[in-house]
């Protein structure tokens, strides 16, 4: 793992009575996409403000590339918010230079990388256009751009694919990970957990400011995961070797509990020796990471009740 | 000044400077000031060759009858011939106008002397026609028909007055004080007003735009805010100097051109020596209204909410300017030196009065004082209001939070 570019050590944040962030630990490293996770009203934009400097904690240490933030810290970071805009009247060229003389480029220099983004992001024809001429996804594209202008080391960004179209969204999602790959720190905030599951190396789920999940997204998802497999294909589930129970999960397959002492292997052995059984998915039940989050944030209970709606609706 | 704040100046700079409405109000006025003064000397030039005779200009006339039942205008003066028609009875004229011969016909009563009664008849209703003026221009060319033509100028024009208010210890023409006053107010107070609007609107576009998030995870809030009024003064500078150099300009052709002889604009003193005292209260006066603006533009969410704080600061500070007269007549009233010393009037009362040049070091001095202070205190206050709580809030303004922001 590279250096720690965050590290978040028992940081409170009170606003009056209301406990936004509640001894809230953890570290970024440079190299990965970490996600931030959570509900709405969880903590997590006070968070990434409290690691921005734009809010102070009430207590707890906060430490960014490598010890306190400082004024000159700031011009290595990359900040996208939730609520973004752009300024609709000015050309996106003038509008992005000023943005990067700002992290401490110079106007030249900040010229020439916004030339070669807009490239990048397939928007050449119109660095001389004002924004109010882009159309949404545009305009979102250029905020990202406006985001990784000055090459900065740690980039933090909150939903960065609202308002792309799947296209758009391939080609950020290779930016990102192309940084990623370089050594940049990357925080993810995001509602969008396909998106987690398929570019997080690591995840930090919170709820009413308390840490609740923390670590790698596939060690978080196996511990998760059901001591079952789920099937697609044609046979009598039920009477396969190991097999203790069957459940219909309607177009999502078939899923086999298995027996305390079986293996999935075994069963897979199974199948294949028994010219009874054809399959056409074979696959362990580990949860996605949208049915983790429910279950963590609303609670088991929640997540059977849900399940069973669901069930007595596809009969 | 940080490396950050110059940043904002120069864009800030760049773009308000740029603005199509800035550039229209600071040089297209002077603009349209000028072709105006020219427009006016060229068709006064070319309409008004002979000032013994009145201009016969009624537009909706072009020959006049008359029946002088008076017995005062037995004989149509030479000058007006081809305007007037006389007709020996109402009824003869009345027939002409029927026919179309005059545009309108005037019934002059026998005791016109007495009375001045006069009746008009038009052929239809028409305002255009209705024009009490004519029977004067037959009088005045009757009466002064023998008399030399300066002779008969001089009693169209009478005088050309100066009045001396002994109050104020030297001769001023009022007149002319009132357009000098007039002018340089509107000056300086549309420069502050208009820059910290433009102000008020980057702070809102901004928060509405949602950049304000972005900007301040880059810089601290009050770097921001400075760095727009720093930008904005100098917009502000650019357009006074612009203006006065106009007006300066403007004033030294209008004396040149003959049109203009008679008018007050050659009375007019411009008060060259009290233009770096005016440039002081511009500047600090508009440094007041900076934070003040800058601090409306912090809590308003929407460019329609910001103006309607802006006005609570607006009717007062332009309150002298209903009072000019007073400041011409009574340059010591109380009420004057209330004005002056008030921070949020004592930009526009301070510039009224130096324009006249009817004010006293101590009283400038003292007025200065106090205007920095006040200045300073709202600086203060703005970088109280222009927070992150404030500007990330899309909550709307309460004077409950009032405490809370000065407090914490």
């Amino acid at each position: 793992m590279s250096s720690v570019a965050i590290s978040v050590d028992k940081v409170i944040k009170r606003f009056g009575d209301f406990l936004a962030v509640d001894e809230l630990s953890f570290d970024v490293y440079g190299g990965e996409i970490f996600a931030l996770l959570g509900p709405n009203g969880a903590g997590k934009s006070t968070t990434i403000r409290m690691i921005l400097d734009i809010l102070r904690p009430n207590s707890g240490q906060i430490a960014v590339l490598g010890g306190p933030i400082t004024e000159k810290k700031k011009d290595r970071i990359g900040y996208l918010p939730e609520e973004r805009g752009l300024y609709r009247n000015i050309r996106v060229i003038d509008m992005m230079v000023y943005l990067g003389t700002l992290k401490g480029m110079r106007a030249s220099e900040a010229r020439r990388r916004a030339l070669a983004l807009l490239e990048e992001l397939d928007l050449p024809d119109h660095a001389n256009s004002k924004v109010q001429e882009l159309s949404k996804g545009m305009q979102q594209k250029v905020q990202f751009a406006v985001t990784v202008l000055h090459n900065p080391e740690l980039i933090i960004i909150d939903e960065p694919f609202s308002g792309l179209d799947p296209l758009n969204r391939l080609v950020i999602r290779d930016l990102l990970l192309k940084m990623r790959n370089q050594g940049v720190a990357i925080v993810m905030s995001t509602h969008q957990m396909n998106q987690v599951e398929e570019l997080a190396d690591r995840m930090l789920m919170i709820d009413k400011g308390q840490q609740k999940l923390y670590g790698e997204v596939d060690d978080i998802r196996a511990q998760y995961a059901e001591h079952a497999i789920i099937v697609d294909g044609e046979g009598d589930w039920s009477a396969l070797p190991g097999v203790a129970s069957v459940k219909s999960n309607g177009r999502a397959g078939i899923k086999l509990y298995l027996k305390p002492d079986v293996q999935v292997d075994d069963v897979l052995a199974a199948i294949a020796q028994n010219d009874a059984y054809r399959i056409t998915r074979f696959e362990r039940a580990i949860p996605s990471l949208d049915e983790i989050f429910v279950r963590v944030v609303s609670g088991n209970a929640y997540v059977e009740n849900v399940q069973q709606t669901y069930e007595e609706a596809m009969r | 000044m940080t490396r950050r704040m110059l940043q904002v100046v120069f864009f800030e700079l760049r773009r308000n400077l740029l603005r199509k409405g800035y550039l229209f109000v600071t040089f297209g006025i002077p603009a349209i000031v000028l072709v105006l003064l020219l427009g006016y000397q060229f068709l006064v030039a070319n309409n008004n060759d002979d000032t013994s005779t009145p201009e016969f200009d009624f537009r909706g006339i072009s020959v006049a009858g008359y029946v002088d039942e008076s017995g005062l205008f037995a004989e149509l003066p030479e000058a007006l011939s081809g305007y007037f028609i006389p007709y020996a009875d109402a009824e003869t004229g009345k027939e002409a106008l029927e026919n179309g011969e005059i545009d309108a016909l005037f019934v002059i009563a026998p005791d016109f002397l007495e009375t001045g009664d006069v009746t008009e008849y038009v052929p239809t209703f028409d305002f255009s026609r209705m024009a009490p003026g004519v029977v004067e221009q037959l009088f005045y060319a009757t009466l002064t028909e023998d008399l030399p033509p300066d002779v008969a100028f001089r009693l169209r024009q009478p005088s050309v007055q100066e009045e001396v208010n002994i109050q104020r210890g030297e001769a001023q023409n009022e007149d002319a004080d009132f357009v000098a006053i007039y002018a340089f107010t509107m000056v300086f107070i549309t420069s502050i007003f208009m820059t910290n609007a433009y102000l008020m609107q980057t702070v809102i576009e901004e928060k509405e735009n949602r950049l304000i998030e972005i900007l301040i995870s880059t810089m601290r809030p009050v770097e921001l805010l400075m760095g727009k009024i720093f930008a904005l003064s100098i917009v502000g500078i650019v357009q006074v100097v612009v203006w006065i150099a106009s007006m300066f300009f403007l004033l030294q052709l209008a004396m040149r051109l003959p049109a203009f002889a008679l008018t007050v604009l050659p009375s007019i003193v411009f008060p060259v020596e009290m233009l770096p005292m005016m440039i002081i209260y511009f500047v600090l006066g508009y440094l007041l209204f900076a934070a003040i603006f800058g601090m409306i533009g912090a809590i308003s969410s929407s460019m329609q909410e910001g103006p309607q704080y802006v006005t609570i600061f607006v009717i007062p500070s332009i309150l002298p300017f209903y009072f000019f007269e007073l400041f011409i007549n009574q340059p010591n009233h109380i009420l004057v030196q209330i004005f002056s010393y008030f921070p949020l009037t004592s930009p526009l009362s301070m510039i009224m009065r130096l324009t006249l040049r009817a004010v006293g070091l101590l009283e400038i001095i003292l007025s200065i004082v106090l205007l920095a202070a006040a200045a300073l205190g709202m600086m203060w206050l703005a970088g109280r209001f222009f927070r992150v709580q404030t500007l990330l809030s899309g909550n709307p303004f309460k004077l409950r939070d009032l405490p809370r922001l000065l407090r914490d």
